[in-house]
């Protein structure tokens, strides 16, 4: 009696090839959304990692001042026009351009 | 073979100790109150012959590889740039020479040990003195009388040498109404700090010869002036 039930609840072979389509197109559907979400967690993950790279570090603060310190081979006056010549003694003598 | 035995340990002996010897350091240190670039050319004067030096820009960082002994040198000398702008007064004492005698010693020529020689025996004029108060990277100016002025635009200071930069010093001769200033002479200078530079100024038609005689004097910084 029960091995009848059984029987008559089967699905009839006609229906079976539908029925397994739908199934593989379903099974399907649900693996590429599963890439689709793997993919766009890594992608997320990936992005937050990259941003934490070129993130700039600790910045100094501004420095105030941007004046050259003096070396060794620069000399005691350099004028913008005329000549300087250094003498003994650590005097300069200015020899300015002739004025019309 | 007995000798070539002890070169062989001679070597192997030595070998290590000239690694040991040539081994170089790094150094990084970030700065806080000066442009890094400010300071590179001073920075690479103190280094040996296996010495590099890296600049940072963004990070205001400079990097230098060198033996332990020129490191200690290097951290000590970025340690005193590395400060506050500091305060100057520069003392200056222009003195108007008489015209010279064209049939004197003294000729108003490229000949300027004449200039010097008789500059040192003539009396002045007249002298006018006047004191610049500035800071690194700043500028001031001060009158000399009412005839001349004196511009400055102060640049770096080397604790370690003792000399402060001047982007510019010049001086100015003024007309009376003080409208227009005539540059007697201007440039760019580098003076010791605590002993005077003459600066000798040959005549030309406008002006008599003249002598500038600046000190600067590097002021103490006065956190917490006492209360009165």
């Amino acid at each position: 009696m029960r091995i009848e039930a059984l029987r008559s609840a089967r699905r009839p072979e006609s229906e079976w090839e539908p029925f397994m389509h739908q199934l593989s197109a379903r099974m399907a559907r649900r693996r590429r959304s599963r890439v689709l979400n793997w993919a766009a967690a890594a992608a997320l993950v990936l992005a937050a990692l990259g941003g934490l790279l070129l993130m700039p570090g600790p910045k100094a603060p501004e420095p105030s001042l941007r004046a050259h310190v003096p070396t060794l081979s620069d000399p005691v006056f350099t004028p913008s026009s005329g000549t300087a010549v250094a003498v003994a003694g650590g005097a300069v003598v200015i020899l300015p351009e002739a004025r019309t | 073979m007995r000798y070539g035995k002890a070169l062989a340990w001679t070597l192997a002996a030595a070998v290590p100790l000239i690694i040991v010897a040539q081994q170089v350091e790094k150094l990084t240190v970030i700065l806080r109150n000066r442009d890094v670039r400010s300071v590179t050319a001073r920075v690479t004067e103190e280094l040996g012959p296996a010495g590099q030096v890296w600049v940072d820009g963004a990070k205001n960082q400079v990097t230098v590889e060198d033996e332990p002994a020129r490191l200690a040198q290097v951290r000590r000398l970025l340690s005193e740039l590395d400060v506050p702008a500091r305060r100057f007064a520069v003392a200056a004492q222009l003195d108007v020479l008489p015209k010279p005698d064209a049939k004197g010693l003294f000729r108003p020529s490229p000949q300027f040990a004449d200039m010097t020689a008789w500059a040192e025996s003539v009396l002045p004029s007249a002298t006018y003195s006047c004191v610049l108060d500035l800071r690194e990277g700043g500028r001031a100016s001060c009158g000399l009388g009412t005839t001349y002025r004196l511009d400055a635009r102060a640049q770096g200071y080397d604790p370690t040498r003792r000399r402060l930069a001047f982007e510019s010093l010049s001086l100015l001769a003024v007309d009376p109404a003080g409208k227009n200033a005539t540059p007697v002479f201007q440039g760019a200078a580098v003076l010791p700090v605590g002993s005077p530079t003459v600066l000798l100024v040959n005549p030309t038609d406008q002006t008599p010869p003249l002598r500038l005689r600046a000190t600067p004097q590097l002021m103490p910084e006065i956190k917490q002036p006492e209360a009165r």
